[in-house]
């Protein structure tokens, strides 16, 4: 060892408590790592179940999706087709509207509306969708039920709404930080040659941050298509192929939930059913999340550098 | 100024063959020289030279950084720094940095000068250890009053003077300093600088300074670096009076960056 | 200070315009909330058990239910997260490992929360045996919560300037004293923050614990983990599904009750943030 040292006594003991320490952290990494991987693991060894039983050409081609019927079916399309439904109809509600906030909040408000807008958008990111599926079911539906009477109980039409609302804070406040992200000189060039205002935002703004703007889009997106509550509660939970916004359906995530209140025996098809369209979910929203996050961290690299 | 430096003088520091690469990037080539006991050692040369590479090579900085590899070897004291039971977290108590980005801790002044102290478990009079610090540091006297202060209040003279002093709280044998004024105003380097002269019988220091009039004022020997190879080491009059070297030559001149 | 859109500026009215209709629709939503619950909040709805029965309903087995889900996310989940993100930063190789782990922990982050629900039912209720408890929803909802601790600790740390790491290392600090002295002290707000964001994703979480399988009908608060499964959430869900009016009012209720507790609980996590920067100043 060393010939002198100004460290005291005990080094020995630190070192042990060192590699303690070490060790529990190792410990931690190892179960998150697992606890994650087990959640594939299941979804996968479910899903490949079903599969190999259920060919993924029936999944896909069949119009008609009864897993607990006495002679079930297994065509995936009525969920998938309500999982777009719903998904394009918040966008419809939620994209524009967000993406307008986003860009008066960057562009127009001053400091006391832009806080008091930041701090409403905050608290609606914080409402649990459950809450917001009550909301649709007890307030959006029958307002909607006064303007049309002839709307169903269950309807996508609300649901679609209501997600649209849900997802709208993600859109404000990611689109915000890409708007904010695109160097102010830019904008200043664009006005100092007398372009006007709105000008510069449709020219010079948005085509700078569009990176930025579509991450957040694909994030609220993966977001939609993973919405739960809303849908359950407010579009019914019956699966149908329809594209009438009038009319109630049943999406991927909605019909997860049947688990908890059937009785699906494990080992079962009906029971792997489930996993498959878990699975479905899990690409479809693991995918678009990813390119969401890879457009976040390309823009960002783009105007850091 | 330089006082002269008999080459016979026990090198503290001796590196053979020193290299070192991040990745494919191959920052320091070959570099052996020895760095004699109580004397100043300048290393000079163009920015991304290995400069700060090299230094740090002397207190095992560089394994904390991702895919870093060094080869050859460096003696300390007649041991192999890099030796397969030498502890890096000893290593770097007995051979202090200052490095080039100022960083006061977040804390007072006093937890600032205490935390290396603290950190090898030293267990003796705290209260004085750091008060011979700040006073070789020559900040004692601006704040003796007050340690509680928030070592983030200081200016930016006084916040290097604190780096230097946490170092030499460590009592180090040998005092590495990475470009210690270069964000400094002339009047604070001078005050850095007549510090380090002060420091140097009883510290062997170790400066890399992109300023070669620095080192040409306050060195006993300068080794010129450029693209991650030793050029020129020797007394520091020699190598700016008389260079072997073209290369050192025209950098000395300024006919090159 | 701030500039009206001029008429000559669509652009700008158009924004201003939805800008407004954000803050209508949040208005009309809290006056909805606040209005229904209104006609059944009292005290003894806090106590009473909730029942089939409306007007003797109440909410606080489902409140107990949520109080023990978060604090078993906060045992499981918060020290395992942030322990793996101080090791993934500041212990492991930056290796090609460690850059899947990360990834695939962010995208897990984003994967809808009803996914944990299958998965937790196969695990937890059945192979582990637990059956549809407030353990088996513990699990749940803290495997639910991790990616999102993980990486918002890691960001955290990772935010902590390199000189801090760098001046303790040099001053002959081990790996732990450079972690515990500089960078949770560092990272500390960031930490809590995504603690905070993690919380905000159990409480409110109703998808996984209905499919787990949730008792909507409890007479009695749970008094162990091993009670079966009852949260907010759920009982938010189960009334809201009635379509009495009675009920929608009680749904209502219950619902406020649940922001008012995410609330403050993000209130109290803020604060503290403040602190924790002011104190490292």
């Amino acid at each position: 060892m060393m010939p002198r040292s100004v460290s005291g006594a005990g080094t020995a003991s630190r070192a042990a408590g060192e590699r303690l320490v070490a060790h529990v952290l190792l410990a931690c990494t190892a179960v998150a790592v697992v606890a994650l991987a087990a959640v594939l693991a299941v979804l996968v060894r479910e899903a490949g179940l079903f599969f190999a039983d259920v060919s993924p050409w029936r999944f896909l081609s069949e119009i008609t999706w009864a897993p607990a019927a006495a002679e079930p079916r297994f065509g995936v399309l009525p969920l998938l087709v309500g999982t777009v439904q719903i998904a394009a109809g918040a966008a419809v509600f939620a994209l524009p509207a967000g993406l307008m906030t986003a860009v008066y909040l960057d562009q127009y408000a001053g400091g006391r509306t832009a806080r008091l807008l930041s701090g409403v958008t905050a608290l609606m990111a914080g409402v649990p969708t459950v809450v917001y599926g009550l909301f649709a079911l007890h307030f959006v539906t029958p307002a909607l039920r006064v303007l049309w009477p002839g709307i169903e109980a269950f309807n996508a039409l609300s649901a679609c709404m209501v997600v649209g609302l849900m997802i709208l804070p993600t859109v404000v406040v990611l689109s915000r930080e890409a708007l904010e992200s695109v160097p102010a000189p830019l904008l200043d060039a664009g006005l100092a040659l007398g372009a006007p205002k709105g000008r510069v935002v449709t020219r010079v703004l948005l085509p700078a941050a569009s990176g930025g703007v579509l991450a957040a889009v694909l994030i609220a997106m993966a977001r939609a298509v993973g919405e739960t509550m809303i849908v359950t509660l407010a579009a019914g939970n019956e699966s149908r192929l329809t594209w009438s916004p009038f009319e109630g359906l049943q999406t991927l995530t909605a019909f997860l939930t049947e688990l908890g209140m059937g009785d699906a025996a494990t080992g079962t098809r009906e029971f792997q059913a489930f996993f498959a369209v878990g699975a479905v979910l899990f690409v479809g929203t693991y995918g678009i999340h990813m390119a969401g996050r890879m457009l976040v961290s390309r823009s960002v690299g783009r105007t850091g550098s | 100024m330089n006082r002269p430096a008999a080459p016979a003088d026990a090198p503290v520091l001796t590196a053979e063959r020193l290299g070192v690469r991040f990745g494919r990037h191959i920052a320091l080539r070959d570099v052996s020289l020895s760095i004699p006991r109580g004397r100043i050692v300048s290393i000079i040369g163009p920015s991304g030279c290995g400069k700060t590479t090299l230094l740090r090579c002397f207190s095992r900085m560089n394994e904390l950084v991702s895919g870093a590899r060094t080869s050859g070897t460096v003696h300390f004291a007649g041991m192999d720094l890099y030796g397969p039971d030498i502890d890096p977290v000893e290593v770097r108590r007995r051979i202090g940095m200052v490095f080039q980005k100022t960083t006061p801790f977040p804390k007072s002044v006093f937890d600032n000068i205490a935390f290396g102290p603290r950190a090898s478990g030293f267990a003796g009079d705290l209260q004085g250890l750091v008060e011979e610090a700040l006073t070789d540091a020559g900040l004692w006297s601006e704040v003796a009053d007050d340690l509680d202060t928030p070592a983030l209040e200081l200016s930016a003279g006084q916040k290097q003077r604190l780096c230097i002093a946490r170092t030499l709280a460590l009592k180090p044998d040998v005092l590495l300093l990475d470009e210690p004024t270069s964000a400094l105003d002339p009047e604070a380097t001078a005050r850095i600088e007549s510090i380090i002269r002060a420091l140097s019988p009883r510290y062997t220091i170790v400066i890399a300074t992109y300023n070669r009039w620095q080192a040409a004022r306050l060195s006993d020997m300068t080794a010129f670096l450029d693209r991650g190879e030793l050029l020129e080491y020797g007394l520091t009059e020699t190598l700016f009076t008389n260079p072997r070297e073209a290369r050192t030559e025209s950098y000395l001149t300024g006919r090159t960056q | 200070m701030t500039r009206p859109p001029s008429r000559r500026d669509p652009v700008g009215t158009a924004c201003r315009v939805a800008a407004i209709a954000l803050l209508v629709v949040f208005l009309v939503f809290t006056a909805y909330l606040g209005y229904t619950a209104s006609q059944v909040v009292n005290i003894d709805f806090l106590r009473e058990a909730s029942s089939g029965v409306a007007v003797s309903a109440g909410i606080g087995p489902a409140l107990a239910g949520t109080i023990w889900l978060l604090l078993l996310t906060a045992v499981l989940a918060l020290p395992i997260g942030i322990g793996t993100a101080i090791y993934l930063e500041e212990y492991a190789p930056r290796t090609r490992v460690t850059a899947v782990i990360e990834s695939v922990a962010a995208n897990l982050a984003g994967i809808p929360s009803v996914i944990y629900g299958i998965v937790g039912l196969a695990l937890f209720v059945r192979a582990l045996g637990m059956g549809p408890s407030i353990l088996a929803g513990g699990c749940t909802l803290a495997v639910l919560a991790l990616p999102v601790v993980i990486v918002s600790s890691r960001t955290a740390i990772r935010g902590v300037p390199e000189g801090l790491r760098l001046a303790a290392y040099g001053l002959g600090a081990t790996r732990w004293q450079v972690v515990r002295n500089q960078i949770l002290p560092a990272a500390g707000p960031g930490i809590l923050a995504g603690c905070c964001a993690a919380f905000t994703r159990t409480a409110g979480a109703a998808a996984p614990l209905l499919v787990l399988g949730t008792a909507t009908f409890m007479s009695f608060a749970p008094q162990t983990p091993a009670h079966p499964l009852t949260s907010l959430p759920t009982q938010i869900f189960a009334w809201a599904t009635r379509s009495q009016e009675e009920f929608a009012a009680l749904a209502a209720g219950a619902a406020l009750l649940l922001l008012l507790l995410l609330l403050a609980m993000n209130l109290v996590g803020a604060l503290v943030v403040r602190r924790l920067n002011g104190a490292s100043r």
